[in-house]
């Protein structure tokens, strides 16, 4: 493939970084139509390129659309990929969203968007559903771009990080979280993708990465 | 630096407007349930006024059953020879069925639209249009 490079505006730095939308957080009633929900952009602006939460039934509603920055929205009419059980093409749905050319949300501004029909998940959200996730970059004035420019002599390896993390019982989301630290050993460590394997139970948990700078 | 595990949209594509437009993602959304064994023929989605449409693929998001598509261009000559089944225009919304190159609808126009019923039964459709509407800067 042709090396491709992004540019970013002079002067700013792009992160990788997720908005989520947990609706096991925010109790919907079912059936309800819930318009103008938001995720709020804070800490610099948002670039989304990949949203995904549509892939299975009993997800948060039949029924969504998504705004942009002017509340433009993302579809002429509300979308349904959430249409179950008969609906054979749900879950195609798993693999997310392009969002092609990508958007643009400012600092302090907020992801927009409405669910059609609610259908919240039960609470806690023991099947790992009922959630919106916006995967895409930070960008912020005065920041380097990750991964930031080596200033030393180097060379890259493919390298797996692995951990097991055993959660206290009763344990749920409502808990704040479960925060644990995988060291990197020996060399500094690019960060390319992460991949979760179910718990013992076969219950899934949620999961979020904090950069130790 | 780019991330070679990720997809290319993953990891940023700047804009590639030709000058005086710019694009924004949009989908056109086109919803209809057909009675089983149903034709619907010359069904006709309108554009909006405000912007030109870019189609660069189709995501069938929701099927109840089989049924087949025959879609046209902004000047009305069908995309297609035949109608095509839905099985035949499979893609996820992350990889969908792409259009290449990709058609160009002016502002206001309209995509024709021929549909067919293929399951023998009530059969609930959606198919997204993804692409991008072209906005004119100057």
């Amino acid at each position: 493939m042709e090396d491709y490079t992004y540019t970013t505006p002079p002067g700013y730095g792009d992160t990788f970084y997720v908005y989520a939308y947990d609706s096991t957080t925010i109790p919907l009633v079912s059936g309800s139509t819930y318009n103008n929900l938001r995720i709020l952009i804070n800490d610099g602006d948002f670039i989304a390129r990949w949203w995904r939460g549509c892939d299975l039934y009993a997800n948060i509603s039949q029924g969504i659309q998504i705004r942009d920055y002017l509340q433009n929205p993302y579809w002429s009419a509300n979308l349904q990929p959430f249409l179950q059980p008969s609906n054979q093409q749900s879950l195609l749905a798993s693999t997310g969203w392009a969002v092609l050319p990508e958007k643009w949300y400012p600092d302090s501004g907020y992801i927009g968007f409405d669910l059609i029909s609610a259908l919240p998940n039960i609470t806690p959200n023991v099947s790992g559903i009922g959630q919106l996730a916006f995967y895409g970059v930070r960008r912020r004035k005065g920041l380097l771009n990750d991964p930031q420019v080596y200033t030393y002599p180097s060379y890259e390896k493919v390298f797996d990080l692995q951990t097991t993390v055993t959660l206290p019982t009763g344990f749920s989301s409502a808990s704040g979280g479960f925060l644990t630290a995988l060291e990197v050993p020996d060399y500094d460590f690019e960060c390319r993708r992460v991949d979760g394997f179910g718990g013992s139970t076969g219950v899934a948990a949620t999961l979020s990465l904090t950069p130790a700078d | 630096m780019t991330n070679p595990i990720a997809p290319i949209v993953v990891n940023g594509i700047n804009n590639s407007a030709p000058g005086g437009y710019q694009d924004q993602s949009f989908t056109y959304v086109y919803d209809v349930t057909l009675t089983a064994n149903q034709v619907l023929q010359g069904q006709v989605l309108s554009l909006y006024t405000y912007a030109d449409f870019l189609l660069c693929a189709i995501v069938i998001t929701v099927q109840t059953g089989l049924f087949s598509v025959r879609f046209t261009d902004g000047q009305g000559y069908y995309l297609s020879n035949v109608l095509i089944d839905s099985y035949n225009l499979v893609g996820t919304p992350s990889d969908p069925f792409a259009l290449l190159p990709p058609i160009l609808y002016p502002a206001g126009g309209k995509i024709g639209i021929d549909i067919t019923e293929g399951s023998g039964a009530t059969n609930v459709i959606e198919i997204a249009l993804v692409g991008m509407n072209r906005y004119r800067t100057k």
